[in-house]
């Protein structure tokens, strides 16, 4: 039977459920004083298993197994519930939670491949909730990272604690994920813009630090994790977007361009349905549009997008989910500025012969995205879960009549791949996860050009691991190991073995140490390895790339302390990285080309590199009305060869917040970020793109208010509201003020 | 005891300050408000041209600086460069407006050689005036040069 139910997960990822069968665990969640909690995680520990509660404080969780399992619910502001239930048939349990300043109990999975408290893990993990989301009116991705400590936020870029530079949009140094799942296709230039209609992500883990050793390659500078909803009962959800960019007010910038002074607006709605598709089976389906006229010359952009997910039970053993992404957008990308002088508009390389500016590039992009999900229990201690990815991406230049080339002007690119999964569960302490990944990428780009001499770069890999995680008294450890091999266009294969192992001791009833040291490895990507193109800039191919390898060594320190008004929470780290191989562009002389006085850039492998620093993250409740929270992160790089600092590092890093809740209705809050300029910056791309050196800290304010009603929820922001200017990635304007209106309408479901 | 309300006063206090001291600082700004400078110039050819080959783009390109080699020519960033020029004939004429003012040491006719966009090197030196074209603000300069295309002018 076993055996059975394992060569299903295999062969049969996306099963089509039946009428099912199964056990569900429903109830309310309340204060003792009876008010519904809304936001409350309650999930099965050590099982992939758990829901949020609603506005009403109701979940709903589906079982997959039968037998003795252990409920968990925790809120912030409220003791920690934990009870241990006998499933033989459906059951209803109300939990009532006792009030305390408490520190906040998140669920990660990313840290395990598993469902654990997020202060249990011995690494830095950060989350962001549904909650924090919707009351900063987050749109896009780097929106919602900007306010995570220790996360430098370069456009479509993301620097977890000084692991990578600004790589020019040929890769990202950091892994993306929907729902565990790796979704970054090879021609990605950076993180998508929008992943997901904001109503529909649970939370989105941060984990900080190289994951090489659960993750593989893609996952050297850290993990972003966007998790997504669980459908629950039936809801039907309007979101809308509505908000304009601030006119700058220096006149010389708005002479560079008319169109500076029109309104500058932005658009979005999204449409949400859920409810049961009968038996166990229960989904949701979103459909989005969003258009944006942006504050730059040549940067607007439209986008359409259905996703999906349906998850379902069958007997008690069998449960999965398939997540399905569908979308097009069609968008100028700003590449560089005009100069300091006129900002707004896209520069021109002064020696090209194109009249078309070359720092900006119209696309119109196609992307699908299918993750099924299957997890098999096998008895009590057992579980196996499948994971597919699928991955399809089209992009092809417009021209300047705004018709759309051909695919073959422009990429295509495909990942499709599969992970399967052991998890070992001894007593309720003892975890032990293994499992295989295989993933064939296949990227067709005019850019490239291969080692065969072709269009078509191919990177397969493959993949073990293993990961084991003990926690008994005062002590949790984590060991994990994984080997991956590549090939890169068969003409050579790499292989690493990266190891982990974390450690963390409970020296007080609220003060935990924790030590990890660990390994990584990035495989250079294919824009790296093959991008060989004279459009833009002129770039050369570098067959004799190497993966980009670290080693490195945190220490932390996770406190919380009960004060007369409050609750404070203490994170400290200190990490030291030692970076070997990275990989930067430079400007070099072609090592391809006979004639010698043939320049340009090329991904090159630099010596070595080091990166220290620390990461100070205070939170504080004061009661259940205010939290704030204020995070420092210091980096010292240094480039091995040179003694200087890594390019476009920021030294000191300051980001701060607080909320306020005003009874039921009202919130208040604010989001301070504070980062010191690079220390050194690329002086090979100042060559081509005046003032692309300048760069001044930044300092920005963000103000936030939220109105809660029965039915629909309104927030409101204004970011950047001291109109403050500056950049976060070279020769590329931030915004300016920017005004947002979101609103949330619940036209069905529990609140009726 | 300090009670919710007084921190929030308190803190309402220290984000007021905050604000306030952030807001002295604009961030970014235009680099400077002189006005921009137009250079022109006419050119006379004597000698063979190249083959046209050879000949990918011609331009009047005005350095800001007096480079060392082809390698450091290449700071795009630090020139000005007049739009193509013709092809094959006795004299031509360029006109670069908004130009930034300042001094500008190294001046002349560059070829690009190849298709390589960066195959750029001197084809004639302006000469007149040590070489040295000096745009203050709101100047309006026209210059005159001779290219000999028998003899193009050395350049590591």
């Amino acid at each position: 039977m076993k055996l059975a139910g394992f060569l299903i997960v295999i062969l049969l990822p996306t099963l089509n459920p039946v009428a099912a069968q199964g056990f569900r665990i429903e109830g309310i969640v309340t204060s003792q004083s009876g008010t519904p909690l809304p936001g409350a995680h309650v999930f099965v520990e050590d099982r992939q298993i758990g829901a949020v509660t609603k506005n009403d404080g109701s979940y709903s969780i589906e079982l997959g197994l039968s037998g003795q399992v252990t409920l968990v619910c925790s809120v912030v502001g409220f003791e920690r519930y934990e009870v241990s239930l006998t499933i033989t048939r459906d059951l209803v349990h109300n939990i009532q939670l006792r009030e305390r300043w408490i520190r906040s109990e998140e669920i990660v999975v990313s840290a395990s491949r598993r469902p654990r408290i997020a202060t249990s893990v011995p690494s830095s993990v950060s989350v962001i909730s549904a909650e924090t989301i919707q009351q900063q009116t987050v749109i896009s991705l780097d929106d919602a990272l900007r306010n995570v400590a220790g996360v430098q936020v370069q456009g479509n870029q993301i620097n977890i604690r000084g692991a990578s530079g600004f790589a020019y949009n040929t890769g990202s140094k950091v892994l993306l994920m929907i729902d565990g799942a790796p979704v970054l296709s090879p021609d990605s230039d950076g993180l998508p813009s929008s992943v997901l209609p904001s109503d529909r992500i649970e939370r989105i883990e941060v984990l900080k630090g190289a994951g090489s050793a659960l993750y593989g390659s893609s996952a050297f500078g850290g993990i972003i994790n966007v998790i997504t909803r669980t459908p629950n009962d039936k809801e039907f959800v309007v979101e809308t977007d509505l908000g304009a960019y601030g006119r700058f007010r220096h006149d010389e910038w708005r002479a560079g361009w008319s169109g500076s002074t029109d309104l500058r607006y932005f658009a979005g709605i999204s449409t949400s349905i859920a409810g049961s598709l009968g038996g166990r089976t229960r989904g949701w389906l979103s459909f989005s549009a969003r258009t944006d006229k942006g504050y730059r010359n040549l940067d607007e952009s439209r986008q359409l997008q259905a996703v999906g997910k349906v998850v379902f039970r069958r007997g008690g053993s069998l449960s999965g989910d398939v997540l399905a992404i569908v979308g097009g957008r069609r968008a100028d990308s700003f590449l560089f500025w005009a100069g300091i002088n006129d900002p707004l508009s896209p520069g021109t390389i002064a020696i090209s012969q194109s009249d078309e500016p070359s720092g900006s590039a119209d696309n119109s992009t196609n992307r699908v995205i299918l993750i099924p999900t299957i997890t098999y229990q096998l008895g009590q201690a057992w579980y196996v879960q499948s994971q597919t990815r699928l991955l399809a991406s089209a992009i092809r230049p417009i021209d300047s009549q705004g018709n759309r080339k051909s695919l073959s002007d422009g990429t295509l690119g495909f990942r499709v791949g599969t992970s399967v999964q052991l998890n070992h569960i001894r007593r309720t302490r003892h975890h032990f996860t293994t499992g295989l990944s295989i993933d064939a990428n296949s990227t067709n780009s005019t850019f490239f050009v291969t080692s065969n001499g072709d269009a078509i770069g191919r990177q397969p890999e493959g993949s073990v691991f293993g990961q084991w995680d003990y926690e008994i008294s005062r002590v949790s450890a984590t060991a994990g190991l994984r080997f991956d091999s590549y090939s890169i266009d068969a003409s050579e294969t790499v292989s690493k073995l990266s190891p982990r192992l974390a450690l963390g001791y409970r020296l007080l009833e609220n003060t935990t140490a924790r030590v990890s040291v660990g390994t990584g490895f990035r495989v250079p990507s294919l824009a790296e390895r093959f991008t060989d193109n004279q459009e833009f800039f002129p770039i050369f191919r570098n067959l004799s790339l190497r993966p980009e390898t670290s080693a490195g060594i945190e220490v932390g320190l996770r406190s919380s302390r009960k004060m007369s008004f409050a609750l404070l929470e203490v994170d400290a780290a200190a990490f030291w990285n030692r970076y070997d191989n990275l990989i930067e562009p430079r400007f070099v002389r072609s090592l391809a080309g006979s004639d010698s006085s043939v320049f340009g850039f090329q991904f090159i492998n630099l010596d070595e590199g080091t990166v220290r620093g620390l990461d100070l993250l205070t939170t504080a409740h004061v009661g259940s009305a205010l939290k704030m929270w204020a995070g420092y992160t210091l980096l010292d790089s240094e480039n091995a060869a040179t003694g200087e600092a890594l390019p476009y590092r920021s030294r000191h890093m300051l980001k701060a917040g607080g909320t306020y809740v005003a009874g039921e209705r009202w919130t208040v809050g604010s989001d301070v970020r504070m980062i010191s300029s690079p220390e050194t910056i690329d002086t090979d791309f100042s060559r081509f793109v005046p003032d692309a050196s300048t760069f001044v800290p930044i300092r920005v304010v963000d103000l936030r208010v939220g109105h809660m009603r029965r039915k629909a929820d309104f927030f409101f922001t204004i970011k950047n509201v001291l109109d403050y200017y500056h950049v976060e990635r070279p020769a590329i304007i931030a915004a300016p003020r920017t005004f947002t209106l979101r609103s949330v309408f619940r036209l069905n479901g529990l609140n009726d | 005891m300090f009670l919710p309300h007084n921190n929030l006063r308190v803190g309402g206090f220290v984000l007021g300050l905050a604000l306030f001291g952030l807001s002295c600082d604009g961030g970014l700004a235009p680099a400077n408000n002189d006005s921009p400078a137009i250079l022109s110039g006419t050119i006379m050819y004597s000698g063979t041209w190249p083959d046209v080959s050879e000949v990918q783009d011609l331009r009047f390109v005005a350095l800001r600086f007096v480079p060392e080699d082809t390698a450091d020519f290449l700071q795009l960033n630090r020139l000005e460069a007049s739009n193509s020029l013709r092809y094959g004939v006795q004299s031509d004429t360029f006109v670069i407006r908004n130009i930034e003012p300042g001094l500008f040491p190294f001046n002349g006719v560059a070829r690009r050689k190849t298709a390589d966009l960066l195959s750029w090197s001197p084809l004639g030196l302006y000469l007149a005036n040590d070489g040295i074209i000096e745009l203050d603000a709101g100047d309006s300069i026209h210059v005159e040069m001779m290219v000999d295309l028998d003899n193009p002018p050395d350049f590591p």
